[in-house]
């Protein structure tokens, strides 16, 4: 049986091919490992929000403009989120601290208040937590998954900001930053 | 019965229904403080905070657009709404999000609105918090190009790929199959005995050939 004659390689349309496909398969390589939800913020570089809170108790309302000056962590958190439960320990401990240096403020994303006591009672309380009603400072910070945690320093300039569950080291280390001092 | 009787089972009756209107009553109204209580940190609710003028103005200019209220409010609102993405969610706008974060978004877009904040300084506003991943619709720039010029030039490409491809096509593809080429082709067998025999059963059902052998042609 005759066999059908081989076909000649198409120079011109593998070249064409290799064209469009390597930049393609170079911009995914370079994506590779990279967390696709860890945008960079673009309020880096800028002045924080300023925002007016009242802590979940009905107590006075905290203004982060009044805290010029200091170094100031804000941390968004609910009840319902598990790696919240994991960070808290680390950040009321570092609040402990760094009494007195740096403020550590909390604020309550999508939360109620019955939980929000039933949760500071268990886990304990080591700076204020403070409550969002309608969102709009969660916007404001561009707040897309808690927790996250924004670091100001004391020009109220937004140093840096950390997605997701904030392990000592780390906390430390963004603190050393909005302290002004170097690791 | 006596009358005392009933009448002593009347009054009990009244004071039971008085009794459960007034409970009723009662859990109404406790019901109706608990939902007042009860307003969510970043969610939507009554008692929602104003807009910070100030704020947005320092981020995206003073309002360049008309307040907006009542049903054009509502219209515009929506079609804003439905180019932003909303950011706790799996790719779908605030529109069509029932979540309380893309709720809090649709407020705050109704706030900018009625401020005489114009579409475009409401998507910046969004933009300045979140970066370009909030707008649906990528603005062209940059490596955003890519995608609304790509599928063009991909389009073109293709298309000049085919015409290359049409215009020196080999001459023997072109060709048509010589009659006795394909008369060939239908009476080969292949070398495998065992393809050979089920050829020959398809050709005696196709062709009607006894024994899948061809006829012999009529010299």
């Amino acid at each position: 049986m005759e066999r059908a004659p081989a076909r000649k390689l198409n120079k011109g349309i593998l070249v064409g091919g290799l064209l469009v496909v390597l930049p393609l398969l170079l911009l995914f390589a370079g994506s590779f490992g990279k967390d696709p939800r860890a945008v960079r913020s673009p309020l880096v570089g800028r002045q924080a929000p300023p925002f007016s809170l009242r802590t979940y108790d009905g107590g006075e309302a905290i203004s982060l403009a009044r805290l010029r000056g200091k170094p100031v962590v804000v941390n968004f958190w609910a009840t319902w989120c598990e790696p919240c439960k994991a960070e808290h320990g680390v950040l009321t401990q570092a609040a402990q601290k760094y009494e007195g240096k740096v403020q550590f403020l909390g604020i309550v994303y999508e939360d109620e208040v019955p939980r929000i006591e039933a949760f500071l009672k268990r886990y304990g309380s080591g700076y204020p937590a403070l409550m969002d009603v309608g969102g709009k400072t969660a916007i404001a910070y561009g707040v897309t998954g808690i927790p996250e945690t924004f670091f100001i320093g004391p020009d109220g300039t937004v140093v840096s900001k950390f997605t997701g569950p904030i392990h000592a080291e780390e906390l430390e280390a963004r603190i050393a930053q909005i302290l002004g001092e170097t690791r | 019965m006596k009358r005392g009787t009933l009448q002593h089972y009347r009054r009990r009756r009244i004071l039971r229904i008085v009794l459960a209107i007034v409970s009723a009553l009662f859990l109404l109204l406790s019901l109706a403080a608990r939902a007042e209580e009860s307003c969510v940190a970043g969610e939507a609710c009554a008692e929602s905070r104003p807009l910070d003028r100030e704020f947005v103005t320092s981020l995206v200019g003073p309002p360049r657009g008309q307040p907006l209220e009542g049903a054009a409010l509502a219209q515009k609102t929506h079609e804003i709404a439905l180019r932003l993405r909303c950011p706790t969610c799996q790719g779908s706008s605030v529109a069509d999000s029932p979540s309380a974060t893309a709720l809090n978004m649709k407020r705050e877009v109704e706030d900018l609105l009625s401020a005489g904040y114009a579409p475009d300084q409401i998507f910046d506003y969004f933009e300045a918090a979140y970066g370009q991943f909030v707008l649906l619709e990528p603005k062209a720039e940059g490596l955003n190009l890519l995608v609304w010029i790509g599928p063009g030039i991909l389009l073109l490409l293709g298309a000049a790929i085919l015409v290359v491809y049409l215009r020196h096509r080999p001459e023997e593809e072109e060709a048509e199959p010589s009659p006795a080429a394909f008369s060939a082709s239908r009476t080969q067998l292949p070398d495998d005995e065992e393809l050979a025999r089920w050829v020959r059963k398809v050709r005696e059902i196709a062709y009607g050939w006894p024994g899948g052998e061809p006829p012999r042609e009529a010299s």
